[in-house]
């Protein structure tokens, strides 16, 4: 920068486009004898502090004695915690651009950068997708520096790191990678660092295309990171040694690197006593068989191996079948379709109106169908069961590819039966084995073996949860010494 | 920790290829020759192969040596022996699919599938894992076999004990013995010395109760000498109620598949070993030059395969050489 004003305001409003860009806001001034400007967004700054703790105090001092040393001067003039000298353009544009005020002087070769930023945003409120039965009604909201207090509000440690990062060229995104310093395996941290520096794009606009860049399996159906909303849920993630990536903008963060596993959990089950949690897990692992197999082994049952089912249902079926004018592949795609598109149509249609549009569709077409013998009564019952299975998994994400990777199964029942089921099955179990998350393998630690805490499939008690996940340090993966429940002598 | 999963995981792939090999040599080589003494045939084809193994734990104990991967000939034997076993085990797959399950599609649309799914599952560390992971369904699914099996038994269906007789003993021997080759394949890998010697013994036993129970289930009557590849295949699911016949018939395939991708994956590993090199494309060609196989003519193709099996048993014997060797 130079030290003429002149020249600084020049360069400032041609890099602002301040003929066109009627909320870059320039507020002239003078202080210590000399010319100064303050620019900054109007709606991303708090005129309130802009006025009483940079203004003023720079107008009172405007007919003092020039200072010999402006920077300095001006730094105990403003009343702001949080300062920064920056001595580029581009730097000065990007503290404009993200919120902050920057004060120009002339004889002063920097600016200065006040954090005085202000702006309107969304209060702390329930999570939307993650509802609990017990535990905290708190979710993140689209402020990063909120976000980050309330992972901070949970986490009393200055153990717990927030890295400060951007991504994209035209429109730099904020980020915070947060970990917990002796928990984090070192190796997974840089490994994340370096796809982060490496990300070539010009503006990263939710943390879902955030997470499509970073995972390694960009072709794969099945997510390799976990999104939540939660605080509690993020936190429990940083305890375990995982990472936690919060984006200015995004009411969710992301975990990396998961397991299976981790899109099975929800925060509910640590809440409450291990048998209801591990109930739940089960129930929710069965609700996912069903939305994958369901429907095509019904079809595979019934089209190619009806000696594999009970004669009064085989009866019952076939009764049905000989009135209705389609095969029972070709009800079962369509049933199927059907339910996708009530679910996206309820989806898009906001609030109560989304719930009674399922609701009505649901039970109306359902009924239709059955009475214009378009599709057999069980095969209502396959389907909604096949659908609550995938209402019943966490992770939204999950669910859409269990929803996909039905269809593919439902097209191997209809090929080969059975037997296209169970090849199809081990090409599935497979290729998930092979997945990666951040380098970490996804099925672990069932497929590799690791060392982990007792919390899979089975909800074990939480005195027995005595190690971090795999995910973590491998160096330091105790949690506590000794038993948990030191009271407890028996 | 993480090198035991490894381990587990490479322990799990080449038991079910072992497993897969025997259990099909058995069940479409020895069974039709040897009829009512199949269970003890099978033992008796093992041994040479059990003797060779025990034989070079205890050249490499004693030559302190941790594997025979350091060979220079023997990976390629190996890798040879399972591209054989490849060809066997899809001709093994394919007749299932069309003679057994009866499904749509021909002998070379089915390899083609096959071929197809082979390709999207090999996985260089993911088919380890996932053998490793399907290990307890099919574990389960051999179980429900077995007990069906069982349950229908008779004793009497073990006699005569000697089959047709010595002569037809003799055939099934030769024609069995050289599935003793796939007790190389732990002399391969870095095993824990302690535990190398028990190696084939889980293996084996769950072959020879399987073969047991099929003795048990089966009148000697209906095991005769001119079996077809197909009727073998069938034979052992045909006399099962439906539901057990439906879940065998699906552990045959799923055990067929995944010894078949970890058969191509062992073998491209293998036949570059000498040369310190990877090629990650050569499993996949092999595994579509075995679907390629399935365009000739199916009875002269198993034919032959026979002939080659019969001397399988000879990697063995260059293993025992190689354990003899000093250490390169």
């Amino acid at each position: 920068m130079s030290s003429s004003l002149e020249r600084n305001l020049e360069v400032m409003e041609r890099l602002l486009y301040r003929d066109v860009n009627t909320d870059m806001t320039r507020r002239d001034l003078r202080v210590f004898r000399r010319e100064a400007a303050v620019y900054y967004v109007d709606g991303l700054v708090s005129t309130d502090f802009l006025q009483h703790y940079v203004l003023t105090p720079c107008l009172e001092k405007a007919g003092q004695e020039n200072a010999v040393n402006i920077e300095d001067a001006l730094m105990q003039t403003v009343h702001v915690a949080d300062v920064k000298t920056v001595t580029a353009y581009a730097e000065v544009v990007d503290a404009v651009v993200n919120g902050k005020a920057v004060l120009l002087c002339d004889g002063m070769p920097s600016a200065l950068c006040m954090d005085i930023r202000f702006f309107v945003r969304r209060s702390i409120s329930p999570p939307l997708t993650e509802s609990v039965v017990n535990g905290p009604h708190q979710g993140f909201n689209e402020a990063l520096r909120d976000n980050i207090t309330l992972l901070r509000r949970i986490l009393h440690t200055p153990e717990l790191i927030g890295e400060m990062t951007t991504v994209g060229t035209a429109s730099p995104t904020n980020l915070c990678v947060m970990y917990l310093e002796n928990a984090v395996d070192k190796e997974l941290l840089c490994r994340l660092k370096g796809r982060l520096a490496r990300l070539r794009v010009d503006q990263v606009l939710s943390i879902g295309a955030l997470e499509q860049l970073l995972e390694d399996r960009p072709y794969a159906l099945l997510p390799q990171c976990c999104l939540t909303e939660r605080p509690d849920r993020a936190a429990s993630f940083l305890l375990e040694g995982q990472i936690v990536i919060v984006m200015d903008g995004a009411p969710q963060v992301l975990a990396v690197p998961i397991s299976f596993l981790h899109l099975f959990h929800t925060p509910d089950d640590t809440s409450m006593r291990w048998q209801y949690g591990t109930f739940l897990r089960l129930i929710r692992l069965l609700g996912a068989l069903c939305t994958l197999l369901l429907p095509g082994l019904f079809v595979a049952a019934a089209t190619f191996h009806p000696e594999a089912l009970p004669v009064t249902l085989l009866t019952a079926i076939l009764e049905s079948q000989a009135q209705v004018p389609l095969s029972i592949p070709a009800e079962t795609f369509l049933m199927l379709m059907m339910f996708n598109l009530i679910n996206e149509a309820g989806t898009r249609v906001p609030g109560v109106v989304g719930n009674s549009l399922g609701t009505v569709s649901g039970l109306i077409l359902g009924q239709a169908a059955v009475e214009a013998k378009l599709i057999h009564p069980l095969l209502i019952i396959v389907v909604a069961v096949s659908s609550l299975g995938s209402y019943a998994i966490p992770d939204y994400s999950l669910g859409m590819a269990f929803r996909i990777g039905q269809l593919v199964f439902l097209a191997a029942g209809c090929v080969f039966g059975f037997y296209g089921i169970v090849l199809l099955s081990a090409v599935a179990a497979v290729r998930l084995c092979g997945m990666t998350s951040l380098g970490s393998p996804f099925a672990a630690p069932v497929a590799p073996v690791r060392t982990h805490n007792p919390d899979d499939f089975i909800r074990w008690p939480i005195w027995r949860q005595r190690l971090r996940t795999w995910l973590g340090n491998p160096f330091s993966m105790e949690r506590v010494h000794g038993r948990m429940r030191g009271w407890d002598e028996k | 920790m993480r090198l035991r999963g490894g381990l587990l995981a490479w322990r799990s792939q080449w038991r079910l290829v072992a497993a897969v090999v025997i259990f099909r040599t058995m069940v479409t080589r020895v069974l039709p020759l040897a009829g009512a003494a199949g269970w003890w045939m099978t033992l008796a084809c093992l041994a040479p192969g059990v003797v060779l193994y025990a034989s070079g734990c205890m050249i490499l104990r004693l030559r302190k040596r941790e594997s025979l991967a350091d060979s220079r000939v023997l990976p390629l034997l190996v890798a040879l022996a399972l591209a054989v076993e490849t060809v066997a085990s899809m001709t093994a797959l394919i007749t299932l699919f069309t003679e057994g399950v009866g499904t749509r599609g021909t002998q070379w649309t089915l390899a083609i599938s096959a071929a197809g799914l082979l390709l999207f599952a090999l996985n260089r560390e993911g088919l380890a894992r996932g053998v490793y992971f399907l290990r307890l369904p099919l574990a389960a699914l051999l179980a429900v076999a077995l007990v069906s099996l069982a349950g229908m038994g008779r004793v009497d269906h073990l006699f005569p004990p000697l089959g047709d007789g010595v002569s037809s003993l003799l055939a099934a021997l030769k024609a069995g013995a050289g599935m003793g080759w796939v007790f190389v394949l732990p002399l391969m890998e870095k095993t824990p010395a302690r535990r190398r010697i028990a190696e084939p013994l889980p293996v084996a036993a769950v072959c020879v109760a399987a073969v047991l129970c099929l003795n048990l289930a089966l009148p000697h009557e209906l095991i005769t000498r001119n079996l077809s590849l197909g009727d073998s295949l069938v034979m052992t699911v045909a006399h099962l109620p439906a539901f057990s016949r439906l879940m065998t018939i699906c552990l045959w395939m799923a055990a067929l598949f995944l010894a078949l991708g970890s058969m191509v994956s062992l073998a491209g590993k293998y036949a570059l070993l000498p040369w310190k090199r990877e090629l990650i494309w050569l499993p996949g060609t092999l595994a579509v030059l075995a679907a390629l196989t399935q365009l000739w003519d199916i009875e002269r193709l198993w034919h032959w395969l026979g002939r080659a099996e019969g001397w399988l048993l000879a990697i063995p014997l260059a293993a025992l050489f190689c354990c003899g060797r000093k250490k390169r």
